[in-house]
């Protein structure tokens, strides 16, 4: 039995491995860690089909067809790996030559331990800023993980299952399957319906969250904004159910705001003000003896008319009226007043819990969003929109509300002190995030480049993490106007599969990635990345094969730990056999390419501030492993782990032990009450950064680079261009959702899943309304197309469900492959990036995260 | 006297097919063969529409009409409730397959590679698989669900109870009125599947609503 | 493609006949079946009606080693065929197979001293000889119905699970006996005794096979889901073919009508060809009739009246 981390997803649950004969003969979980509880999903369990799959890589392979394209054979000719060193090596020496910002990173989300130490600080080392994960513009968090941050520290919520008694979720399946430490969440949500917690979920496909919950709304697709604002609207203006007492302590509500919209400010300290009531004047927000002041009205500062930001808020939500939301999203008006009711009277506004000693306000109501309402041109504003519910009741990182995930404040390991960090405010009282996984924080907003250095042109906004922008038609003329004097060069590749994962393919591939003199790709199988891109395919380990340093602990990318009460754990992945074949860890070849490179120095540089900023701490890498000592990752995992937790504890102990693990606190699951840190209801900063972004976007001659008219401060409904389709020929929406029984696009080659999968109704089908079914004349099993209006094409076979809305289409997994590296994957279930577009018109205008709404037309195969 | 049996919380449960999985990594099944599996049951028109995945398993039968039908005397019921097929007794007739009511019983004509769907193993693990196969059952004849007899004799509970992420699953012994299992059943209404057949399972479901 | 096991509605046995699991070779399983009525049948008809050595023969044969390879090959252990008779006690298969044995054995014994085993201590007519005969037609006889109560036993497959499998299968065997007869003695040129007895006695059970199978429907379509889901399936999808083109019209009506009209027919060589073409088509609707039911098998769903 070893003690690992699964890999199979980034749940990375606490496995124990057999082996017998060196041989992975079974996994399971561990009982014992607090990452998983002991239990395992059907992923992890099939892992050791991956590892024993006949395709798998196993050796360096080079491209022999210059031509690149979907479906082109590649001609893979074996090579060995000195051959393979040598020309990547070569490779990457001309790109520092040419400029060494031509190299773009791409990078695993799935593994954001292995991606840290074999992407990100070596893209540092090497000096590019081009960067992105997986999915790029259209990856889980542009919007999500931002509002997250802004609002939680944390690139994700989710509902304090110990204590929430009525959570409502908006297109995301925590606890159900996908989402966040899966198995995690899995237990704890199943706990918490067994208590009697009530779970609402909107989402136009009765998914398993759905079928299982107290009530499913069928909301129609990209429009869950106009949904929440309308139950906000109720609870500020109708029902009075708010907490004022958190809204004037906790969020820039009381702020003071001028007629240019922005904070009125203290003209000594430049501090925003609010309006005390006590001594009826306005007093910045953080001076002593405020005991109270003013959430609504409309006072005179300075001469200047000014209102309070909660007066602002209530004002521009009058508009969504249930009625006006109805109309937009589908949902009956009474539904939504109901709901609205039910979730500010649950709220217990003014109630208390007493936890370990400490009195903490209760607040059992929370408001949940994630990958599913965030997919779409409004994504920024719609997360926005999801989060407010639990900020106008005061559900925020208390008991029962809506937690921030893998929180954001860890007081230190007690053996040693190490992994201290907090939140802390801003000056102007604004929380900020002190340990996130991206490169900028999502508050306060950073400056933007000017002009941008990026090929994605992401540092010249402040919200997105990546963007699209380097796969539009439009891109060589953007990078021109923005004087961006290099190209795509080489691109190094680890985990990802971009052709079915970044929108739709044809675009990425024909306006990105071929204009890429050399690709080379980490992976584990030829996909159809590799196929259609790639120079030069590695053959990496699996997860069973290789080293990792923190899996789970919340500051190393991904944050993955079980929310709420309980234990923290650090727990690292460790090779189970020897890697089969020629298959080598990565990192392995990317300490070696630093040497070769003669980035050495700043390898092990970039790695000591990753290792500082991710885990806190101070390492000095360069001191500890001699000039001369031929750098290994073990070493560097054995520094850093006794770095953290004490010369006893170095990898031989984590080896043995699999992970460690220590009492969480009070004061770090809930947190907010012992910070003192405050949300934007408004979003005040966003007008300036926005205006700051403008100002260059103008200064280069694009003046329409983005609708600027988007980036304001309070949070609306836009429409996704589907839903202003005309043509009625096209009047199906299409989206997509996450099977429990894959991770991404990686999993369908699994065997076990595969067959599973093909004796699950959902997971390899279009899931079509059985009237609508009907209506067109389509039978259960019929293979049909969808088609968007510009022509491009998805085929499957339909699986007629009642619990779908009769106005959608809905598509699971990622799926349809077709790549021959992938021989059981090849032809099943459905691809739906094939539909979606990549373009200005499809990217939100303040996250640029990729809208993924579709309206397609359904026909038979064969009909037209 | 111990009578083993499960129950299964279907409240609890979300569908997942980790037991499915959980089972054939436990007992090597070949392709096809399903000793634990989620069927998805749909109710209701739209927007009233209720759905709900329901985990099979042989129901380990107190009154298997599996055992009533065996010619062969393959198929036996063991003094603590387990209903075991002994494989070298088999004949690959089937009976017990279209007597049983759950479908819980699984025909194997040979052991295939899952990947090359050939009978040389393409793995090592497939060559393990294999071997495990063979020792558990035999070529042509039929296996099904035995709650992990193995593992129960060493003190572990079934595979899948183990395994399943929402701790849905949970095994003990039916005869015991202190036992979680029933209490579970007494406290939550537990029922079996198809009463009327009188097999009087050994499997006993949670209702969800 | 989804496996039948996965599917939450009525659920197809997938084990037994033509299209399960093994597509071909479970077809085998039918064969069976049908050969061990027909052959029994046919036994019982020759024996007891015309008293033809021959044809009886035949029958045993069919019974013997027709029926018996049937089942060594459908076995997925053909080698452990000896271990089917255990359990006779519970096992329908068992004693069906108990009854094989003795209808074969009792069978061979009684026509011994007509098929060259002169030495045998019995001669045919002998009261031995009677009580071998005796055993025999019984054996045959249970031979005949037992599948029917195999079938029966399936407490889940509602279509099956009926008392009229027994008779139903019974008859058929009858009526494919009298086939077979007719057309070995047809083919061996030999004298048909009692050939009016015989054809009335085809009419009668056409008659009873063509009631039992209306009352079959009728009462499948009155009952639960999953049996109308089987006579759905028996009715109106490709099963059709099987079921109402050639159990129902090829295999009863037809020869029904054969049989009225064989008789309106002068010319004996053409009614005798009639008669033949009615045995073919006998043969064949029972072959369909058999197939169809157990293809039409469904499993109750698991959860029969939904979540
Ligand atoms: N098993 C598994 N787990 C995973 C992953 C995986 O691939 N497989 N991926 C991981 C990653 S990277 C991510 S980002 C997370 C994502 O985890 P989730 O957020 O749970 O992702 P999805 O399942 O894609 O989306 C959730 C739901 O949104 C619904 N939905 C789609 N569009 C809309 C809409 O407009 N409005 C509303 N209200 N609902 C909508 C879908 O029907 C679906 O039920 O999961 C992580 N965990
Ligand atoms: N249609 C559709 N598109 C989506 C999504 C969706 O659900 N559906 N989700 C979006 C989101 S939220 C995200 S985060 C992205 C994710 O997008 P990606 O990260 O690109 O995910 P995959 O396409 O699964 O690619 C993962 C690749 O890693 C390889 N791999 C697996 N294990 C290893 C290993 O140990 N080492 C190496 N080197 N390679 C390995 C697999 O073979 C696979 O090719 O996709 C986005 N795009
Ligand atoms: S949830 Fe993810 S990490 Fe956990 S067992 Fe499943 S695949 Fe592995
Ligand atoms: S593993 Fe548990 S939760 Fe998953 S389908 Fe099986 S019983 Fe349900
Ligand atoms: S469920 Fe089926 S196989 Fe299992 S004991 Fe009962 S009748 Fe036998
Ligand atoms: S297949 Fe095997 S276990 Fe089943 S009834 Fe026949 S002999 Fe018994
Ligand atoms: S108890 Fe064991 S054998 Fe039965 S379904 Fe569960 S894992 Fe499979
Ligand atoms: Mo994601």
């Amino acid at each position: 039995m070893v003690k690992t981390s699964c890999g199979m997803c980034y749940g990375t649950c606490t496995v124990d491995v057999r082996v017998k004969d060196g041989i992975i003969v079974g996994i399971e979980g561990d009982p014992d860690s607090p990452q998983g509880y002991g239990n395992i999903c059907a992923k992890g369990l099939s892992a050791p089909m991956m590892m024993y799959d006949p395709s798998r890589l196993n050796y360096p392979m080079a491209r022999t067809n210059p031509k690149k394209g979907i479906g082109v054979d590649p001609g893979w000719k074996r090579i060995s790996w000195d051959e393979a060193m040598k020309l990547l090596t070569s490779k990457l020496k001309e790109c520092i030559e040419r400029d060494p910002r031509g190299l773009y990173t791409v990078g695993s989300p799935t593994f954001p331990a292995e991606r840290a130490f074999n992407i990100l600080c070596f893209r540092k080392a090497f000096g590019t800023p081009n960067y992105y994960t997986g999915g790029g513009g259209l990856h889980c968090g542009n919007g999500a993980h931002m509002i997250g941050g802004i609002y939680h520290a944390s690139w994700s919520i989710i509902p304090d299952f110990k204590y929430c008694n009525l959570a409502v979720y908006w297109g995301c399946s925590k606890g159900h399957g996908a989402g966040h430490a899966a198995n995690v969440a899995a237990k704890q949500a199943a706990d918490a319906k067994a208590r009697g917690m009530r779970l609402i979920v909107f989402d136009p496909f009765l998914s398993t969250q759905a079928s299982s919950a107290e009530e499913w709304v069928p909301i129609k697709a990209g429009t869950d904004a106009a949904a929440a604002l309308s139950m906000v609207n109720l609870l500020v203006n109708d029902y009075n159910l708010c907490d004022e007492e958190y809204l004037k302590r906790k969020t820039n509500g009381p702020y003071l705001v001028g007629q240019d919209g922005l904070y009125v400010r203290d003209k000594t300290s430049g501090l925003p003000l609010v309006w005390n009531i006590v001594d009826n004047g306005p007093k910045a927000f953080s001076s002593a003896g405020i005991e109270d002041c003013a959430l609504t009205g409309d006072f005179e500062v300075d001469g200047e008319r000014c209102a309070p930001s909660f007066q602002l808020l209530k004002e521009h939500l009058k508009k969504y009226s249930p009625e006006y939301a109805s109309g937009i999203c589908g949902v009956p008006a009474s539904t939504l007043r109901r709901i609205a009711r039910e979730f500010g009277e649950e709220a217990m506004i003014g109630s208390t819990i007493t936890i370990d000693g400490k009195v903490l306000p209760y607040r059992p109501v929370a408001s949940i969003y994630f990958r599913g309402s965030q997919g779409h041109y409004n994504q920024a504003w719609d997360c926005m929109s999801l989060v407010l519910p639990n900020h106008i009741v005061g559900a925020a990182d208390v008991p029962g509300g809506a937690l921030a995930f893998g929180p954001p404040v860890h007081l230190g390991y007690p053996g040693t002190g190490r992994l201290k960090y907090s939140v802390e405010p801003d000056k102007d009282g604004l929380l900020v995030a002190r340990n996130w996984p991206y490169s900028h924080l999502p508050y306060p907003p950073p400056e933007p480049r000017d002009p941008p250095q990026r090929l994605d042109l992401q540092d010249m906004f402040y919200i997105p993490t990546y963007t699209t922008i380097m796969a539009w038609d439009s891109n060589e003329e953007l990078w021109e106007k923005f004087k961006i004097p290099y190209r795509p060069d080489v691109m190094i590749s680890f985990a990802t599969n971009q052709i079915m994962s970044v929108g739709n393919p044809r675009t990425l591939l024909n306006n990105f990635l071929k204009k890429f003199r050399f690709i080379v790709s980490f992976n584990i199988y030829s996909t159809e990345f590799e196929e259609a891109a790639a120079d030069l395919v590695l053959p990496d380990t699996c997860f069973l094969e290789r080293y990792a340093s923190a899996t789970t602990f919340p500051t190393v990318g991904v944050s993955c730990h079980a929310t709420g009460l309980g234990e923290w754990v650090w727990a690292i992945r460790q090779p189970i056999v020897e890697p089969m074949a020629e298959r080598r860890p990565m990192i392995d070849v990317i300490l070696d390419l630093s040497e070769r490179l003669g980035l050495r120095d700043e390898y092990l540089e970039a790695v000591r501030e990753w290792v500082d900023r991710a885990y806190g701490g101070d390492i000095d890498l360069k001191k500890a492993i001699g000039p001369e000592e031929k750098l290994s990752f073990e070493k560097i995992l054995d520094l850093v782990m006794k770095d953290r937790f004490g010369e006893e504890k170095g990898l031989d102990w984590f080896k043995e032990h699999g992970y460690l693990k220590w009492p969480k606190r009070v004061e770090e699951v809930y947190w907010r009450a012992f910070n003192d840190v405050r949300v934007p209801i408004y979003l005040e900063w966003i007008i300036r950064a926005g205006r700051k972004s403008r100002a260059v976007a103008e200064k280069y001659g694009v003046p329409d680079l983005v609708d600027w008219s988007a980036h304001t401060a309070l949070p609306d409904w836009r429409p996704c261009p589907t839903h202003a389709e005309k043509n009625p020929e096209y009047d199906l929406e299409a989206f997509y959702w996450r099977s429990a029984l894959h991770t991404y696009s990686m999993t369908m080659q699994n065997p076990w899943l595969n067959e599973i999968s093909q004796n699950d109704p959902y997971t390899y089908t279009i899931q079509l309304n059985t009237d609508t079914g009907r209506r067109k004349g389509v039978k259960e099993g019929d293979f049909v197309w969808l088609e968007n209006p510009k022509g491009s094409k998805a085929r499957g076979r339909v699986h007629l469900t009642d619990g779908i809305r009769p106005d959608h289409v809905a598509i699971a997994a990622n799926a349809g492959h077709w790549g021959r590296g992938l021989p059981i994957a090849k032809g099943k279930g459905v691809f739906f990036n094939e539909l979606i577009e990549v373009d200005r018109e499809h990217s939100c205008p303040v996250s640029l995260g990729q809208d993924i709404c579709v309206k397609v037309k359904l026909y038979k195969d064969g009909g037209a | 006297m111990v009578r083993l049996g499960m129950v299964i919380d279907l409240k609890r449960c979300a569908s997942c097919h980790t037991c499915t999985a959980a089972c054939k990594a436990e007992h090597h099944t070949p392709p096809g063969v399903f000793w634990a599996k989620v069927i998805r049951v749909e109710s209701g028109k739209y927007p009233t529409v209720i759905r709900q995945g329901l985990p099979l398993l042989c129901m380990n039968c107190a009154e298997p009409e599996c055992e009533k039908v065996c010619p062969t005397g393959a198929t036996e019921k063991r003094p603590d409730g387990i209903v075991t097929v002994d494989s070298s007794k088999c004949v690959g007739c089937r009976y017990c397959s279209v007597a049983c009511p759950y479908g819980a019983r699984c025909f194997a004509e040979d052991w295939k590679d899952y990947f090359t769907g050939d009978r040389r193993p393409s793995s090592a693990f497939a060559a393990h698989s294999r071997k495990m196969w063979l020792e558990e059952s035999d070529r042509g004849v039929v296996s099904k669900c035995n709650f992990c007899a193995d593992r129960i004799a060493e003190g572990q509970n079934p595979a899948c109870v183990d395994a399943c992420p929402c701790e849905a699953r949970v095994f003990g012994d039916l005869e015991d009125p202190e036992s979680e299992v029933s209490q579970l059943i007494k406290k939550r209404r537990g029922r079996q599947l198809h009463p009327e057949y009188d097999t009087d399972a050994s499997v006993y479901y949670l209702p969800a609503r | 493609m989804q496996f039948e096991d996965f599917k939450p509605g009525p659920r197809a046995q997938m084990e037994w006949g033509f299209g399960g699991r093994r597509r071909w070779r479970d077809g085998a399983l039918l064969m069976a079946l049908f050969l061990g009525g027909i052959g029994a049948g046919q036994f019982v008809i020759s024996t007891w009606l015309i008293e033809s050595v021959t044809s009886a023969l035949i029958g045993l044969l069919i019974v013997g080693v027709g029926k018996t390879v049937a089942h060594l090959i459908y076995l997925g252990q053909p080698a452990r065929f000896y271990r089917l008779f255990l359990k006779p006690s519970t096992s329908w298969i068992s004693r069906g197979l108990v009854f094989m044995v003795v209808f074969v054995a009792f069978g061979a014994a009684y026509l011994a001293p007509e098929i060259g085993f002169e030495w045998v201590p019995w001669t045919m007519g002998s009261s031995l000889s009677d009580a071998l005969w005796f055993v025999a037609l019984l054996g045959a006889g249970l031979v005949m119905i037992y599948d029917g109560f195999v079938l029966a036993s399936c407490k889940s497959i509602t279509s099956w699970n009926t008392a009229l499998m027994p008779p139903l299968f019974f008859t058929y065997a009858l009526a494919g006996g009298v086939a077979m007869t007719y057309l070995t003695m047809t083919a061996t040129g030999g004298e048909i005794l009692d050939e009016n007895t015989m054809l009335s006695l085809d009419a009668v059970l056409l008659t009873t096979m063509f009631a039992l199978i209306v009352i079959y429907v009728a009462s499948m379509a009155a009952s639960t889901a999953t049996a109308k889901e089987s006579v759905r399936r028996l009715t109106s999808t490709r099963l059709a073919i099987a079921f109402v083109g050639l159990a129902i019209v090829a295999g009863l009506m037809v020869p029904l009508a054969l049989t009225y009209l064989h008789e309106a027919s002068t010319e004996g060589a053409v009614a005798s060809a009639l008669l033949a073409a009615s045995a073919v088509l006998e043969l064949a609707g029972d072959l369909s009739v058999r197939h169809s039911i157990l293809r039409a098998g469904l499993h109750a769903p698991a959860l029969p009246e939904g979540v």
